[in-house]
């Protein structure tokens, strides 16, 4: 592309000069055939008006009645001479007086009807008069009959005009143009086809004719029997004919079409050129790009290798070796970023294990410090101060659970709560010995640490009012815990049991129960709601949205 | 019978152009074939001329149905061998009709061919009555020379001719022979009638015999005939006629449409002068299309129009028209029984291509053709 793009200037000044040299060509053809008409023309003029002169010159003072000795001159100057084919003597009525060479065949004939004849006759100067041309009887040529009026007489000559042919096939041996003379209506007179000179083939219904008697001379390009022809044209005064020229365009501008040719296949064959050079080139650098690309791509993979590759172009050569450089310098920023990526995974591995490590001390101590308070609950004698301490460590074990799950799971930040409040419902259970069934159902949010503890303390004391509140006239708790994710992360918990349910005038403002202050403090710990109502029992509902 | 004049045909060309005209339809190729080199020439230019301009108004006006008409011309050379062989060439061209030939002599030797080849044979001018009264593809402009023949042995009788004599040119027997043969008959049927005696005298002549005129004129002057018919071309007419008037004879002459142009009156000088013909044209005619028509010819070709062109334009019209109602195919059904509107006159051609058309008596007077009630 490249190639061709330099060449276009080229290619544009190029076709410039064919055209040049095209237009030259043509024009030089055209004025060749014009010339070459215009000769002719003048040569045939000259011949027609010698001719004329010689028959007015021998004629001038010949008296055609009284001088028959004169006769024989006339004889050997105009007939013998082989310029006229015949000779005819006429008097002032237009009958043959003599006639050369019939001897006395045609005298006493009437030629005053002739258009020729006539024309002189009224004629009081020695003016040629020309006939149109026809074939003549005796020589089978086209002929045509010159006139003049003398004082002594009227002379005509039949004018042979074979030599016309022979100029015409003069023209034949060149083989590149036909001359074709006509006459003042579009009648063949001289042609290299003899028949149409015979036929008196007429030219006068053409474009050809129409353009030659407005214009008399020039070059007209036209179609002649659907050939595409070019006809130089001269007229010739006088006779009143026209001398053609006709060239088929095809062989007439032959050279500038060779020129065109040649122009061409240097053109195709410089084009070609480019294109296989610029392919050569271009194909060493598509290499070296071809290479880089790949190279590119294995860069991406994690592969990395040095390109061994030496193109034509040190432009190239300098890319290489900067990717080379570039590859390199990847490779090494690579392998630090995977030994600071060892590092950092290693001390998150510390920072975990830690991590659980605190949760699993802090559980540990809770249950050493809900272990002291059991220890110290058996010395209580009264069951309302052994109920507080059994319940303060209730909540310190259920807290504890929560640090175990979080230890369990694997991010340390965060723990299913639906595992959870099963744990602490079994928990309870496992501390209360009172007949109860329990079912937690619902959705599994996980909830974080900071949210689980509150959480957690707040659902346990709702199912310890439920314990204690709750059971049934069979002392039996139903306990139904149902966990609800709602829109924007918000989570309802709602803890029921089949109780008696609140008493109407429940105020936990007024009852000061521990359970529903803990409940109403850590809801609004949680920045949520806290309600209560019965339905079947009594019920709690928790609702706060997930951190 | 159909009617279809001129009008009619033109206006048929001139709507069919705009109808179905198409700029890339093919040309329907025509072809003519006459004497155009050789002695008997001026008849063959003159009917070439005649169809050339014919064919040139028509494609001026768009052509036939759109399709314009192409001009094949063959010279036949006058000559029976010849024509044949350009005949042949122009079945090859694919030429839809062939107009011509212009002599008898040359469509005795043509018909045969365009019976094989089913190509329409429309000659302007070949009269011989050999011709008539068959259903072939031979169809002709003018009348069997038999009426002709019958014209001038009345104007023969009328004029008191008791001595007659036919100068019968020997290379168009086709023609002359049937003219002599009939002229003689009518002559002698005539003086049979009136009780006269009469005798008919025939002179061959050879044209290409330099001896030719000699022996018409030891003829004539041995026989001495009151009336001479010349049953010759233009300028053989021309020259025989001043040969015999400078030997002297003074006897009226009667000439044939074969003869019958503008050669002959320049070449024939005063000698021709009273000559008459009895022939289906007058170039004297006032009729518009024919003045027409005579000028334009004068106009291209430097000479005036004569019978050959006559014929030859009317022969492309009744061509054309046939095409133009028929097409290509079938064009003798259509040309037959039909009447058309010539130069001059309107004539019909009959269910065997012969026409009926009004003859004409005219003579030589001061150098120009006069028509004679």
């Amino acid at each position: 592309m490249i190639s061709l793009t330099g060449l276009l200037p080229v290619i544009i000044m190029s076709i410039g000069i064919f055209i040049s040299i095209q237009r030259g060509i043509n024009d030089t053809v055209i004025q060749r055939n014009q010339l070459l008409a215009k000769s002719i023309a003048l040569s045939i003029e000259q011949q027609i008006r010698d001719a004329t002169t010689l028959l007015i010159s021998t004629t001038e003072q010949v008296d055609a009645v009284k001088d028959a000795e004169y006769k024989r001159f006339m004889e050997a100057s105009l007939v013998s001479s082989g310029v006229y084919e015949s000779f005819y003597a006429i008097n002032e009525q237009g009958r043959v007086i003599y006639s050369i060479p019939q001897n006395d065949v045609f005298t006493g004939f009437d030629f005053s009807q002739q258009t020729v004849i006539r024309q002189v006759m009224n004629r009081s100067t020695p003016a040629p008069a020309y006939s149109s041309a026809f074939i003549s009887t005796q020589t089978k040529n086209p002929t045509i009959v010159v006139a003049v009026h003398q004082p002594y007489g009227i002379y005509a000559g039949y004018l042979n005009l074979t030599w016309l042919s022979r100029l015409s096939k003069s023209l034949e041996s060149e083989q590149i143009t036909s001359l074709s003379i006509v006459d003042r209506y579009g009648t063949t007179i001289a042609n290299r086809n003899r028949a149409l000179v015979e036929e008196q083939y007429s030219i006068a219904n053409t474009e050809l004719f129409a353009w030659a008697q407005k214009s008399g001379t020039g070059t007209l390009h036209h179609q002649f029997e659907n050939n595409d022809v070019i006809t130089s044209v001269n007229f010739i005064p006088g006779p009143n004919w026209y001398v053609f020229i006709s060239e088929p365009t095809k062989s007439a501008f032959r050279a500038s079409r060779d020129v065109l040719f040649i122009g061409l296949m240097v053109a195709v064959f410089a084009i070609i050129g480019a294109i296989l050079v610029g392919y050569t080139l271009g194909r060493s650098i598509l290499v070296s790009i071809q290479l880089l690309t790949e190279e590119s791509q294995q860069v991406q993979a994690g592969v990395y290798r040095d390109i061994q590759h030496a193109g034509n172009y040190a432009e190239i050569n300098r890319l290489i070796e900067t990717f080379n450089a570039m590859s390199d310098e990847v490779q090494k920023r690579e392998i630090q970023y995977e030994e600071a990526n060892r590092q950092l995974e290693h001390a998150l591995q510390q920072k975990e294990i830690l991590l659980k490590e605190i949760h699993h001390r802090v559980k540990n101590n809770m249950q050493i410090v809900s272990s002291l308070l059991s220890l110290q609950s058996d010395e209580l004698v009264c069951e309302e101060d052994r109920e507080f301490f059994e319940n303060s460590r209730l909540r310190i074990q259920s807290m504890a659970m929560v640090h175990e799950k979080i230890y369990q799971t694997q991010d340390l930040e965060s723990l299913p709560l639906k595992d959870y409040l099963q744990d602490l419902v079994e928990l309870i259970i496992a501390n209360n010995q009172t007949f109860m069934e329990y079912a937690v159902t619902g959705d599994a949010p996980i909830i974080s640490l900071n949210q689980a503890i509150p959480c957690a303390l707040s659902v346990f004391e709702a199912c310890m009012n439920a314990i204690k509140y709750g059971k049934d006239n069979d002392g039996y708790v139903k306990l139904a815990i149902a966990i609800q994710q709602e829109e924007q992360n918000w989570v309802r918990i709602i803890v029921k049991d089949a109780g008696p349910g609140f008493p109407a005038d429940f105020a936990p403002a007024k009852s000061r129960s521990l359970g529903f202050t803990l409940m109403l403090g850590l809801m609004d710990q949680l920045k949520g709601t806290l309600r209560w109502y019965n339905d079947a029992g009594a019920v709690v509902e928790f609702l706060f949205q997930l951190g | 019978m159909k009617i279809a004049i001129a009008s009619r045909i033109s206006l048929l060309l001139l709507t069919g152009g705009i109808l179905f005209g198409s700029c890339g339809q093919k040309p329907i190729r025509v072809g003519f074939i006459g004497g155009l080199s050789g002695f008997n020439a001026d008849l063959g230019i003159s009917g070439r001329n005649g169809v050339s301009l014919a064919i040139s108004a028509i494609n001026k006006a768009g052509g036939i149905h759109g399709r314009k008409l192409e001009l094949l011309v063959r010279d036949d050379k006058q000559d029976p061998e010849t024509a044949p062989v350009v005949f042949q060439e122009l079945v090859s061209e694919q030429v839809v009709a062939v107009i011509g030939p212009m002599t008898s002599a040359i469509a005795q030797v043509l018909i045969p061919l365009a019976n094989t080849s089913r190509i329409p044979l429309i000659s302007p001018s070949a009269s011989s009555p050999e011709f008539s009264g068959i259903d072939d593809m031979f169809i002709r402009l003018t009348t069997p020379n038999t009426n002709e023949a019958l014209g001038l042995a009345q104007e023969s009788f009328q004029r008191g001719a008791r001595k007659a004599c036919v100068i019968d040119d020997l290379s168009n027997q086709a023609f002359s022979k049937a003219l002599v043969r009939t002229y003689t008959a009518e002559l002698r049927r005539l003086a049979e009638e009136k009780r006269k005696e009469i005798a008919v005298v025939a002179l061959p002549f050879d044209p290409k015999d330099p001896q030719g005129m000699q022996t018409i004129l030891i003829g004539l002057a041995r026989y001495q005939p009151d009336i001479v018919l010349f049953a010759t071309n233009s300028l053989d007419t021309a020259l025989l006629a001043q040969g015999i008037r400078k030997k002297g004879f003074t006897m009226p002459f009667l000439g044939t449409g074969w003869s019958m142009s503008q050669t002959l009156i320049e070449n024939g000088g005063s000698a021709v002068e009273g000559m008459a013909f009895t022939v289906p044209f007058n170039p004297n005619s006032e009729a518009k299309a024919w003045k027409e028509f005579s000028e334009l010819y004068k106009e291209t070709f430097g000479k005036p129009a004569d019978f050959g062109a006559h014929q030859g334009w009317n022969a492309v019209q009744v061509l054309a028209g046939a095409i133009a109602q028929g097409g290509t195919r079938n064009i003798k059904e259509h040309i037959i029984n039909t009447q058309y509107q010539g130069l001059q006159s309107s004539f019909v051609i009959d269910a065997f291509g012969d026409p009926v058309i009004p003859f004409q008596r005219l003579e030589i007077s001061s150098g120009k053709l006069v028509a004679h009630e």
